[in-house]
């Protein structure tokens, strides 16, 4: 994998939207998890494309031929645009390009400033003219956002050779790479909506590190370009006769947590054009992940095949431990209560229904461990809604003839999931032949789930300690003598195939299944009033990569469903044990058929009883310590920004105080006792004192004030008046002074504004700058403001009397 | 009339190989659907052996799951431990098969639906792979060998034919689709 990054110089104002408005905006730009703007991944490798586009077809002197080829290599195929059958499968990219942000340093100051990050884009308005009669149009009046000019992004990105070219000489083929890379970035002028219209205008450079300038060595040797290399598949054929890891014996567990970096796409299923997502990480999209990790010590194939590896599915974490979908036989009261609310929850395991009360089920989320006096914590995963376009090339707009607009929902970026490796004692004793801490191994980042390539699926994973023969969810369990209850609560997902090997959702038989596996006899618990049996189904359908081809749709029952039966037998609670960690039914190493037994909040009888103490989750509130950014005076201090990052941060805080200014001039304004107390203006019955001309004259010279040196032509305007006393007569008490005062005395204007500079204020010497800058246009803003503000008091009180 | 679906178990696990080997005599002019961790494929099977578009016998230990099947019957095989699983063989009619080998069960049925999946890729102009066989293909998945005699006329698809078989479910009288034997592929 060849790393570079881009960085992307925005020259003018630019809207990346998101596809949605927002209060009075028609249109917003797209905002990552830290509510700042950015580029999308995938904005930018199409823009990127396009110019390689340019670039090929200038090399190639037309549409077809070597360089064009070569671009499917570096972008993949667009089957999508495909007009004809093609017998070679699609090409994969080698070029992965991730979304592009603004400096770390700028994102961690603006990450605690509300104002600031509101500040850094601005809403445009615009109406659409009519052909024939050259005005606006009626009803097309709209307001764009916009964000602010001079960002500069960077993204990183990897050439990745090895995923499709395994055997593919690097050095050969990475210069044209490099050099048609660079040449396309050269073709982007300007990128994002509106780009006709001026928005947009950027200039990205590729960052190759020291290895020369492409462009140059592209020039020398542009015309050596090597065959477009063949697809080379991996192989991953195992046979399933061989037998040297099997799964008996004790198994060990090694907790994970998965954090994600970036949104994560985990398709669930398409409706039109939307992809929804699970709430949920599948164990199946981290089994890539363990082939790389741990393949060269132990075929990890051959441990799938022979049921001996099982990695279940990573749910949210809450309280340290991997959250259990809620069970369906949980009810809350319809008005006043649920797992949400924390109160008047019911089990109707154990519970019968209440009187007079609407009890509705609880479906969703995820719920932590049982705590005897107190509902269990509970969490949702609030999926994330994204949306992009396929551009035409023709027309350069989005078109649904090549796929026009769809949506991704997606797991937020910044949450964490807990899922867990189980492995049997034989591939243990593999993995720990050459490194009894091959769990240390499992530590590193991956992408996972659809669009991986580039915006979506970035995930840290972690090994939280070290592997443990015993499972913490099965440590509990005891042994049911004859006649007593055995409740099951499902995990995860389970797939059981019937007497004809057909799928199955009849629970007959899953109990035989599993009162075989158990070495019992089990009935569905009979009860006068209370629920045995809450089961729901659930269909999967899924890609196989692969394959390439779609999977069979996998029929189910959904995590959350759960049983009580009766117990007729003694029943071995190391049997139990057992089917706990391996789990039931079919595809049980991708995370399916997890169960849980006897758990506690199952067969709690007073759960109507209980609250939850405390809010589930851990604080998010930011770290309170203000970071201000220094300027770069090419000294050592790590905090320091380059000058382009400082410039655009100023840039950001004068659009904020600005936007504070005018706010608090007119709520200062609005208030006759604080006019008086600034301007000395006041209303006297039906009059205005002074009268409405000498505020006039008033608005007019402080309409010259746009530096401090020019606060001299309002003082001399104002000795002007004192000298001539039926003038100086229409100003009441002091107000002359005031006003001399105001427009002298620097401090004067903040003072009365009082505006809050902590919140405003990115930079270290901030305040002090922007307050020199602003200090005409705060007093002009505030003196206007009162004299509007003084105006609509005085034809009310005319209009009273 | 009342219909009905019989369906054979063996008493005990064996391997892919032995279950095309037990099964050889319902398997005249027999496709399978093969699925590994590697590839799901179409195959021609005939005398016991299991071929490919190439012609050339399959590696069946790679095998996790197959479903072989002619317009007369579907035989099930799906790997349970260690390359061996239990063979399941559906048919509408009475196969009188060897009661030492397999346990019958009969299934009354209400009746049966006729349905058709579409499969991925269109005819394209080529050379034969082999005989028996033809290409498809689709730019989203490249090519689809899929074993047919019938010849394709440029831009045809092909469709996997099936029975679906529906019976009553529980004491209320509801029906519902209880079982599903794949048939034949057609040109469509």
């Amino acid at each position: 994998m060849i790393p570079f990054s881009l960085t992307i110089t925005m020259h003018s104002d630019w809207h990346v939207g998101s596809g949605t408005g927002r209060a009075e905006l028609d249109s917003i730009v797209q905002r990552d998890a830290d509510d700042l703007p950015y580029l999308p991944a995938k904005t930018l490798t199409g823009i990127l494309r396009d110019g390689c586009e340019q670039a090929a077809q200038a090399l190639d002197s037309g549409l077809t031929g070597q360089w064009n080829d070569w671009l499917k290599v570096l972008f993949g195929d667009q089957p999508a645009l495909a007009t004809t059958p093609l017998e070679h499968e699609p090409r994969p990219a080698i070029v992965s390009i991730h979304s592009a942000r603004l400096d770390e340093n700028l994102r961690q100051a603006l990450g605690q400033k509300q104002e600031l990050r509101t500040a850094i884009a601005f809403m445009k308005p615009g109406v659409a003219i009519d052909a024939e009669s050259g005005c606006a149009k009626d009803d097309y009046l709209r307001f764009e956002e916009m964000v602010r000019q001079g960002a500069i992004l960077t993204a990183e990105a990897q050439v990745n050779f090895s995923e499709a070219y395994p055997h593919l000489s690097t050095d050969k083929y990475l210069p044209f790479v490099q050099g048609l890379l660079t040449a396309g970035a050269k073709m982007v002028q300007r990128l994002g909506g509106k780009r006709r219209r001026g928005n947009g205008r950027c200039e990205i450079q590729l960052n190759w590190g020291d290895k020369g300038d492409p462009l140059t060595w592209l020039k020398d040797h542009y015309d050596e370009l090597p065959e477009i290399p063949e697809l080379q598949p991996t192989n991953c054929a195992v046979s399933l006769s061989d037998n040297p890891l099997n799964a008996d014996g004790t198994w060990v567990t090694v907790p994970l947590t998965v954090t994600t970096e970036s949104p994560l796409v985990l398709p669930a299923r398409t409706v039109g054009n939307l992809v929804e997502c699970l709430d949920y990480i599948p164990g199946r999209y981290l089994l890539r992940y363990l082939h790389k990790k741990l393949g060269d010590r132990v075929n990890i194939s051959q441990a799938i095949a022979n049921n001996a590896l099982i990695l279940t599915n990573a749910t949210l974490k809450i309280d340290q431990q991997p959250g259990h979908p809620t069970p369906f036989c949980l009810f809350g009261e319809k008005l006043d209560g649920g797992l949400s609310k924390g109160r008047n929850v019911y089990n109707r395991f154990q519970e019968t229904n209440p009187q007079g009360v609407q009890l509705k089920g609880e479906r969703g989320g995820y719920l932590g461990p049982w705590t005897d006096n107190a509902l269990p914590a509970y969490g949702k995963v609030d999926l994330a809604l994204y949306t992009h376009n396929t551009i035409k090339d023709e027309i350069q707009r989005p078109s649904e003839e090549v796929g026009g607009l769809y949506s991704y929902e997606a797991i937020p970026a910044g949450l964490t999931f807990h899922a867990e490796l189980r492995v049997s004692a034989a591939v243990n004793q593999e993995l720990s032949k050459n490194n009894p801490n091959w769990h240390d191994l499992l530590t590193g980042k991956t992408r996972i789930g659809q669009s991986k390539k580039d915006q979506y699926g970035g995930v840290k994973i972690t090994v939280d300690s070290p592997p443990n023969p015993a499972n913490t969810q099965t440590q509990k369990i005891q042994g049911i003598s004859s006649g007593c209850p055995l409740y099951v609560w499902f995990l995860s997902d389970v797939l059981m195939r019937g007497d004809r090997l057909n799928p199955t959702l009849n629970p007959d038989d899953f109990t035989q299944a599993l009162a075989k596996e158990l070495g019992v006899s089990l009935h569905l618990r009979e009860h006068p009033s209370c629920f045995s049996m809450m089961l729901r189904q659930r269909r999967t359908e899924s890609w196989q990569v692969r394959w390439g081809l779609p999977r069979p749709s996998l029929l189910g029952w959904q995590a959350g469903s759960c049983l009580v039966y009766t117990v007729e037998g003694n029943l071995d609670p190391e049997k139990l044990k057992q089917v706990a960690i391996r789990g039931i039914g079919d595809r049980r190493a991708e995370g399916y058929g997890q169960l849980s037994f006897n758990d506690p909040l199952l067969t709690d009888n007073t759960l109507s009883q209980k609250q939850r103490d405390s809010e589930l989750g851990e604080s998010t509130t930011r770290n309170p310590t203000a970071i201000l950014l220094p300027k770069n005076r090419n000294t050592q201090t790590t905090n320091q920004v380059p000058d382009d990052v400082f410039k655009y941060a100023r840039l950001i805080e004068k659009a904020a105080w600005r936007e504070a200014i005018q706010s608090k001039a007119l709520a200062i304004a609005q208030n006759p006792q604080t006019r008086q107390e600034v301007l000395g203006i006041k209303i006297n019955g039906e009059d205005s004192c002074p009268p409405m001309s000498q505020l006039g004259g008033l608005r007019s010279v402080m309409g010259k004030l746009r530096k401090r040196d020019d606060s001299s032509a309002i003082t001399s305007w104002i000795t002007a008046l004192e000298n001539v006393e039926n003038r100086r007569e229409k100003w009441p008490g002091n107000s002359l002074k005031q006003i001399k005062d105001l427009v002298t005395d620097t401090h004067k204007i903040w003072q009365i504004l009082n505006l809050d500079s902590k919140k405003l204020t990115l930079t270290d010497d901030g305040t002090s700058k922007l307050q020199a800058t602003l200090w005409a246009e705060a007093v002009r803003t505030l003196v206007d403001a009162m004299i509007r503000a003084h105006k609509r008091d005085l034809e009310k009180a005319q209009q009273n009397h | 009339m009342t219909e009905k679906l019989y369906s054979w178990v063996s008493r005990s696990p064996m391997s892919l190989d032995q279950a095309i080997q037990t099964t050889q005599a319902q398997q005249m002019g027999a496709n399978a659907l093969l699925y590994s961790p590697q590839s799901c494929d179409l195959a021609q099977v005939q005398d016991g052996n299991v071929c490919g578009s190439d012609g050339q016998p399959l590696t069946l230990s790679h095998y996790f799951e197959a479903r072989i099947f002619n317009e007369t019957c579907e035989v099930r095989w799906l790997n349970e431990n260690q390359g061996n699983g239990f063979l399941v063989i559906l048919a509408d009619s009475d196969l009188d098969l060897n009661s030492e080998t397999f346990s019958c069960k009969e299934t009354t049925l209400n009746s049966h639906l006729s349905q058709t999946y579409l499969l991925w890729g269109k005819a394209i102009r080529q050379v034969q792979p082999q005989g028996g066989w033809q290409r498809l293909a689709e730019a989203r998945i490249g090519k689809l060998d899929v074993p047919l005699s019938q010849s394709l006329k440029k831009d045809q698809r092909v469709s996997l034919q099936s029975q679906e078989y529906l019976a009553e479910v529980d004491n209320f009288g509801n029906v519902a689709v209880i079982e599903e034997r794949l048939v034949k592929l057609e040109v469509q």
